[in-house]
């Protein structure tokens, strides 16, 4: 008897200590009624950098009333403190606005510990975002949390339960992924990165795609055999305004619109079923892009939205010659093939051609003016968001604008502008027959050569002329490690530093010399080489 | 006494190398860019600013514009202006794309004062600005009566004896005296042009992008200077603060011959 009695108090304290390593058991959510109305709140456990663990709040998405505008009065360790929710519950159809308060040591209700978000300890006063919240129709969304940046994850396909911890040390970008509500482990010194990380499913590293690899990879972009599904047919069967003709893919025509699923409606995404005839070009188009039917081998549709691009800051920059652009797949039947490389961009980054539901994927900016702006104002303050490209739900095909992006598609002055705009704006180039543009500085064209950045930008030559595209700043294939051709002829690949948002260069959120000099490598009269080459042109 | 006069000398000994290394100061320090100097906000680099995608003001005469824009009516002291005022009142100035939702500048000139709103109306802005100097607004939240005149003409051609000579074609105003071979520190301001009149807006004597060091054009030729508080020309010494206030006013410089014709 004694001997059971010892058994059991072992077992007891083997019980005691195992609660205190694996620090607080922290029910999932936890019910109160207030007013007679109930509410809910996720609970998450927390374990601090040292010995402490408590528990704290996550995001009430329990709540049958909460409406997704909660304001959090974040904190931890909620059995010591007392906690403030001011959020919009929907009473009787009725959207109020109100704030509950969190009692010290409240007793808690039902626990359900499914998909809680759990931030990781904090590293030198900055708590890791290392999680996702609760799944909305089967994507995991990130939730409120200390330290979250908000750009940690890419909402694109399945995830599945893992979470990823992306942090920056050393230089060096290291992703973490786990399961379930288990912390990260971050090493001292690690500060937290502020780009994106995409999260295939089950903690899988972050490829060097990033969010473009979503769940298929190369595939996601590209196909490997003929059932590519890019399409710029002859202007007589390019036309997809609901209720025009396009082509059938068999040699007939069809009305109605090529990109419409008519089970879906309107605007929903391609419908393999109506897959029509590639006619990518006319004859003898494509030998920039080895002569291929199908460039890229691209695995989407082609957008058929003509759009408006920014109208540029004088003549010589202007895109097409008009103060005024548009661009369309059209132009590639005419043979202009740089635009190509906007348009492929747009096969997904338009919200209206994607299936992927992006409808925050602009670049947006980042450490802006995030207070203060009131009164007056014209747009969201500091992250401005929506779709690069707005066009589909708000606006009837054939009718898109970029009119809020930098320039695509414009004219890069190969002389610098000295001809049209009396002045050295930019660095000088040479545009090649191959497609290829070479800058003329080709004695600073290294990232780390005292401290000037080089040209990791890339631009596009039609024979004669050189343009700026969407991937003149970005590089589809590299989220966060830049690659660009040296003066070698060879590459320097993710060297002088790291960078986010598939810019071509170096680039930085928290450094803004650093990301200053990417758009300084184009812009030369930004650039300290201007003022140290007294303003001449270079 | 003898400790802080070598603290002193050491002190200018510094400031003095560092004033001779002219355009050799402009190396790479992280978070402290040569050129943006505060403007760098938050270490946003140019993006503190603008915006590749998603900006508030389209078009030629939005300069990928970033910020959010005040939009109300302020008053701007022009006792006498000779060329009168473009009533600065931003509410007026933008027209909504109805596609993107951004806004178009409809004063090419106007702008130029109306962005710099975006920050130095703190009234607006919220940002605690790190010289109260750069508070240009008065407290009311509308009035620019305490700066020099902003938005207002600058008299063109034949229109003024006092004032440096400017001509307006297709639609960029230049100095008659554009390569500074009558007075040789040269004309650095920028006149924006609207309807085909000149105006002088805070872009006029400030280049946002360029804090102490600058490009200007001087006796005929370009040239790296010195210059201080984002001043568009160069601004290093006494002298020179003045000869950037005469670069327009013509009547207060030496080389002014009092005729209306330099």
């Amino acid at each position: 008897m004694k001997k059971n009695l010892l058994v059991v108090l072992v077992l007891a304290l083997i019980a005691m200590v195992s609660a205190t390593a694996f620090g607080q058991a922290c029910p999932g959510t936890w019910s109160y009624v207030q007013n007679g109305v109930t509410g809910y709140w996720s609970l998450g456990s927390f374990t601090a950098s040292g010995s402490a663990t408590g528990c704290y709040f996550a995001a009430p998405t329990i709540d049958p009333t909460y409406n997704g505008v909660a304001t959090p009065s974040l904190g931890n360790g909620i059995t010591t403190n007392t906690y403030t929710w001011i959020y919009n519950p929907i009473v009787n159809g009725l959207v109020l606005t109100t704030s509950k308060t969190i009692p010290t040591n409240p007793s808690f209700g039902t626990v359900n510990v499914n998909g809680i978000f759990v931030p990781g300890p904090p590293v030198n006063g900055v708590t890791v975002f290392n999680g996702y919240g609760i799944p909305t129709n089967g994507i995991l969304q990130p939730t409120y949390g200390t330290g979250y940046n908000g750009n940690a994850v890419t909402p694109m396909g399945p995830l599945g339960n893992g979470y990823t911890t992306v942090y920056v040390l050393n230089g060096q970008i290291v992703t973490k992924g786990t399961v379930g509500n288990v912390a990260v482990t971050v090493p001292t010194g690690a500060v937290a990165w502020s780009g994106q990380a995409y999260d295939r499913s089950n903690g899988a590293a972050m490829d060097v795609l990033g969010g473009h690899g979503a769940s298929s990879g190369c595939m996601n972009c590209h196909t490997p055999h003929n059932s590519g599904r890019l399409d710029a047919t002859t202007p007589a069967l390019y036309n997809n305004t609901l209720g025009n003709v396009y082509s059938d893919g068999t040699g007939s025509t069809v009305v109605g619109n090529y990109f419409t699923n008519a089970a879906a409606g309107p605007f929903s995404p391609y419908a393999p079923t109506n897959t029509p005839a590639f006619v990518w070009k006319s004859s003898g188009y494509g030998t920039q892009l080895g002569g291929s039917m199908n460039p890229y081998l691209w695995n989407h549709a082609l957008t058929q939205v003509t759009y408006n691009t920014w109208d540029g800051t004088a003549s010589a920059v202007t895109a097409n010659g008009g103060s005024v652009a548009t661009i369309s797949a059209s132009m590639l039947i005419s043979g202009k093939e740089p635009v190509v490389h906007t348009l492929l961009c747009l096969s997904c980054h338009d919200n209206s051609m994607s299936s992927h539901g992006m409808t925050n994927q602009s670049v947006t900016k980042t450490n802006g003016f995030v207070t203060g702006f009131s009164n007056g104002q014209i747009s969201e303050p500091g992250v401005v968001t929506g779709t690069v490209a707005s066009a589909g739900a708000t606006v009837a095909w054939g009718a898109g604008s970029l009119a809020t992006s930098h320039p695509v598609d414009a004219v890069y002055p190969a002389d610098g502008g000295i001809s049209a705009l009396g002045g050295s704006y930019y660095w000088k180039v040479t545009p090649n027959a191959d497609g290829t543009v070479k800058y003329a500085d080709t004695d600073t064209n290294q990232i780390g050569d005292s401290g000037f950045y080089g040209h990791p930008g890339r631009l596009y030559s039609d024979g004669t002329t050189a343009w700026v595209e969407c991937t003149s700043c970005h590089n589809p294939h590299r989220q966060t490690s830049p690659a660009w051709v040296n003066t070698t002829g060879k590459y320097t690949v993710g060297a002088y530093g790291t960078t986010t948002y598939y810019i071509r260069g170096p680039y930085s959120t928290l450094d803004g010399t650093i990301s200053a000099g990417f758009c300084r490598s184009c812009h030369y009269d930004k650039s300290p080489e201007y003022i140290a080459n007294g303003g001449a042109s270079k | 006494m003898n400790r802080a006069l070598v603290v002193l000398l050491a002190m200018l000994f510094v400031a003095a190398a560092a004033w001779g290394q002219g355009t050799q100061f402009l190396t790479y320090t992280p978070n402290a860019d040569p050129l943006l100097g505060p403007h760098n906000y938050k270490g946003a680099g140019c993006t503190a600013c603008h915006a590749p995608h998603g900006v508030t003001l389209e078009g030629s005469t939005g300069y990928l514009w970033g910020l959010s824009i005040p939009l109300k009516a302020y008053t701007v002291y022009a006792p006498g202006y000779p060329g009168g005022t473009n009533p600065l009142n931003t509410s007026s100035l933008l027209t909504q794309d109805p596609i993107t939702g951004a806004y178009t500048a409809n004063n090419a000139a106007q702008v130029d004062t109306a962005m710099c709103l975006s920050c130095h109306d703190t009234a607006f802005s919220g940002i605690a600005l790190s010289n109260p100097n750069n508070q240009i607004v008065d407290s009311g939240g509308t009035s620019l009566n305490h700066n020099h005149p902003v938005d207002v003409a600058y008299p063109l051609a034949g229109s003024n004896v006092t004032l440096w000579v400017v001509n307006v074609t297709a639609g960029v105003a230049t100095f008659k005296d554009a390569s500074a071979t009558v007075f040789g520190y040269g004309h650095p301001a920028k006149l924006f042009v609207y309807n085909s009149a000149a105006y002088v807006e805070c872009g006029s004597c400030h280049n946002p992008h360029n804090f102490q060091v600058t490009v200007v054009t001087q006796s005929g030729g370009p040239v790296a200077v010195q210059t201080a508080h984002f001043v568009r020309g160069q601004y290093d010494t006494t002298a020179n603060q003045q000869n950037f206030c005469v670069s327009c006013h013509a009547d207060k410089s030496g080389a002014w011959d009092g005729q209306g014709d330099q």
